[in-house]
């Protein structure tokens, strides 16, 4: 049987070129982000897909097909919440993934595709995390899609243009769900499954950098200018395993754990259902999901149409461009964390930057930005 | 003569202020650099544990010495601060203390432990080296953590007087954000106070020709600036954020600090801040150019810092008074939207990138020893307005409730206002714990 696959397919034959791959002898448990963050998103897929079973993506019957799925599916509160938990504990460990990469400069000569194709990633995913809030229809997604597609309109010039084909129309509704629904389970997964495969096919290509632990060389200095070290420049480590079997159940290990932390996360805390979404009503404040938290505090510092544009728009356009362009810019042989102060910083800065403005959003009432001051300097705009 | 006392005291409104004003500005002063002594020693020490540099060690143990030195005397002053406060506003301190009861007796727990611990890391460190060393680390960072929950009661408690909520009296509007303000905060004047140290100490050393010293105390002088302007930049977010909650609950306290009496105060807190950047731009881009690194880049981002100081420092109001609206006598360029906040992003983003591009090109180390006097001038005006800063702070928000003790509970002679937070027969006769209302 193998033999006959094998001979039809070739496929055995890659899964054993695959599990005999090097990755470093050292390091371990650093590695294990990325195939966590698989794992999450092959949740996200499948459950995703017993969601459409039952989801119906109308403004009349979103809601009631979601609150269907939580009460009257078998099992379908246990589908949805292992949905709602993945995609944060995605997004949660490819920041962590990214994390690594970056501290450990791994996306360093020769693997700066691996790196952008990370990024692409990384706001895809992003992307796939604000789209799917707004599906139930709910107050809270509802609010957040709109001031997530009303952000379209900061655009100078286009900005009317891009609304419209956000929304569908000229406002939040029917079109605008279709759109979003289409977005969320077809375009972003399909894309994301793309930049995953090519993503693994680098890593395979090029092998993983792993964390600077494991080079000796590294961890002496480069070498002297007009000297060669080819795995130094490679980054290539010191001592190689095989990914079967050590690798491999290190992986599976954390995974097996990822999926424990999920089911247990969604049988203690379920999904959340919210009030059905209510155009009309303006009681609920609307609120970023947490993973966008630091970013709508740093929108609400932003007075004026113009500030807020600028913050909102140019800040993504030079986060996005300056993660593409890293490897590029920072093109220096040294890889070791402690003797690349500079990037380090910069590094732990914007980590404790997103940190401090998510505690402070989270902690802080959103009541208290609704208070418009009266006409003072504070609030002209000269 | 005794029973004269009183009535002295009540005259003398403004010796009374300033009295209680600079023992707390004075036990703060204290207080904060020793928590961002208490940060920035353990993490030299680990930092040294793995460079097997001399100079991490070196720096982490005299951290930890000024602090076991120094503790007592920040401790006098806050000790002195609530007595005198105690002495001349009874009531209203006695209140603050009866809703915080429970949490300053935490306070006073966190606090011995604070005392004891960094007794123990200091005069453990022979003891604890070699192998033993990560456990004298761990031993820091312990010190650290004592010393983030005693600020944070502390905080809970003064941030209670401008924003009281009776719900939440702990995690009042201003807790988070001033808890979010306060930790780069202690950090930052830690690093500006270490510079202008370091910068005095440097100058006598190198006067006696004594290059290993001078080496050492410039070293220290680039790491205490580093620090400080790094956690600068975090400041004014936290802060902006503390200030919107203090115009939720606390509205008329928030036009006081914003547009009102006090808004030049602020005016001149942003000129001080916008300062200290440039003066810290200017130490990095000099100490560069004198080990013969490339500058060039330091230099521009200094320059940019200038523009957006210069920018940032411009009044919007420039009559006698920013209440006193009678002459319209304003700069439109000077407003706070969107000028200043346009000085503020450009700053922050500039501060950063210089950091950043000084740490790339020390990061080989530079002559060190080789600092002119113009890097240590610079290093004590960053020193000189760390303190001007946080004075100016200090008295915004203090002065920002006024005429009121506690923000719409207490008004100025001590009289409680009936909102239901504190009823005026449970201030005739106090009792523990939170008031609850009628």
């Amino acid at each position: 049987m193998a033999d006959w696959v094998q001979s039809r397919t070739g496929v055995i034959g890659l899964i054993n070129k695959f599990l005999q791959e090097p990755v470093p002898a050292r390091g371990r448990w650093f590695y294990v982000f990325g195939s966590s963050t698989l794992t999450a998103f092959a949740v996200q897929v499948a459950t995703g897909i017993a969601m459409l079973f039952f989801y119906r993506p109308t403004v009349g019957e979103a809601y009631s097909s979601v609150l269907y799925i939580m009460n009257d599916v078998p099992l379908g509160w246990l589908i949805r919440s292992l949905h709602y938990w993945s995609a944060t504990a995605m997004v949660l460990l490819l920041l962590l993934h990214l994390s690594r990469v970056f501290f450990s400069a791994a996306y360093k000569y020769p693997r700066e595709a691996i790196w952008i194709l990370g990024v692409l990633l990384f706001f895809t995913t992003s992307l796939q995390f604000a789209t799917g809030n707004f599906l139930p229809f709910h107050e809270f997604g509802y609010w957040t899609g709109v001031v997530g597609t009303y952000m379209f309109k900061y655009v100078p010039f286009v900005g009317d243009g891009l609304y419209a084909v956000a929304t569908g129309g000229d406002y939040v509704g029917q079109a605008t769900l279709a759109r979003f629904f289409l977005v969320h389970v077809l375009v972003l997964p399909g894309l994301i499954a793309l930049l995953i495969a090519a993503h693994l096919f680098l890593v395979v290509k090029h092998g993983i950098l792993g964390w600077w632990v494991n080079y000796r060389a590294f961890r002496q200095g480069p070498p002297p200018p007009g000297t060669e070290n080819e795995r130094f420049e490679h980054g290539s480590a010191d001592e190689d395993v095989p990914f079967w079997p050590r690798q491999a159940i290190r992986d599976a290990t954390a995974s097996f754990l990822l999926l424990v932390s999920l089911f247990g996360l969604a049988i203690l805390f379920r999904a959340p259902v919210f009030n059905e979404a209510d155009p009309a009503s303006l009681d609920f404040i609307p609120r970023a999901q947490w993973y966008f938290m630091p970013y709508q505090r740093f929108l609400d510092f932003m007075p004026g149409f113009y500030l807020t544009a600028a913050a909102t728009w140019v800040f993504v356009i030079l986060l996005f461009i300056g993660m593409l362009s890293l490897p590029f810019l920072d093109k220096d042989v040294e890889r070791n964390p402690f003797r690349r102060p500079a990037m380090t910083v910069l590094g732990l800065t914007l980590i404790a930057m997103f940190l401090m403005l998510l505690v402070i959003e989270v902690m802080q009432d959103p009541a208290i930005y609704d208070i418009i001051p009266p006409g003072t300097g504070l609030t002209e705009t000269p | 003569m005794v029973e004269d006392l009183p009535r002295f005291w009540e005259d003398q409104a403004l010796l009374r202020k300033l009295l209680i004003a600079e023992s707390w500005e004075v036990h703060i002063l204290f207080a904060t650099f020793l928590l961002g002594a208490a940060t920035i020693a353990p993490t030299m020490e680990l930092l040294g544990m793995i460079f097997k540099q001399p100079y991490y060690e070196r720096f982490a143990r005299g951290m930890a010495l000024i602090n076991v030195v120094i503790y007592s005397v920040g401790a006098v002053f806050a000790i002195a601060a609530v007595l005198i406060t105690l002495g001349f506003f009874p009531k209203f301190f006695t209140i603050l203390f009866l809703q915080f009861f429970w949490f300053l007796i935490g306070e006073e727990i966190t606090f011995f432990g604070q005392l004891y611990i960094v007794l123990i890391y200091y005069f453990s460190w022979d003891r604890l080296s070699g192998r033993a060393k990560p456990i004298h680390v761990l031993l820091g960072f312990t010190w650290l953590l004592m010393g983030l929950l005693q600020m944070s009661q502390i905080i809970a408690f003064m941030g209670f007087a401008l924003t009281p909520l009776p719900e939440v009296p702990f995690f009042n509007p201003g807790f988070i954000p001033q808890l979010t303000h306060r930790v780069p905060g202690n950090l930052s004047w830690a690093g500006f106070a270490i510079a202008a140290f370091a910068a005095v100490q440097y100058g006598r050393y190198a006067g006696r020709r004594d290059l290993q010293q001078a080496a050492f105390w410039d070293w220290v002088g680039s790491m205490g600036v580093i620090f400080g302007a790094l956690f600068m930049i975090f400041m004014p977010i936290s802060g902006y954020s503390w200030v919107i909650g203090t115009k939720g609950t606390s509205t008329s306290a928030f036009y006081n600090m914003m547009v009102g009496d006090l808004a030049w105060v602020f005016q001149l807190l942003v000129f001080f801040m916008g300062l200290a950047f440039v003066t810290s731009g200017y130490y990095m881009w000099n100490r560069l150019r004198r080990a013969g690194k490339d500058a060039r880049w330091l230099k521009r981002f200094t320059l940019a810092m200038v523009f957006f100081w210069l920018l940032g420092s411009i009044p919007y109001y420039i009559g006698p008074s920013a209440n006193d609206r009678w002459v319209e006598w304003t700069i439109p360029i000077g407003a706070m939207r969107p000028w200043k906040y346009i000085s503020l992003l450009g700053l922050f983003s500039f501060a950063l990138a210089a950091v950043v591009a000084y740490l790339h090109e020390a990061r080989d180390g530079l002559n060190w020893g080789g600092a002119g006097t113009a890097c240590q001038r610079a290093l004590l005006t960053t020193g000189f307005l760390a303190i001007s800063m946080m004075y100016l702070m200090g008295m915004t928000r203090e002065v920002a409730r006024l005429p009121g003790q506690i923000y719409g509970q207490m008004d100025n002679d001590s009289r409680v206002i009936p909102t239901g937070l504190f009823p005026e027969e449970d201030v005739h006769r106090p009792k523990l714990g939170p008031f609850r209302g009628p």
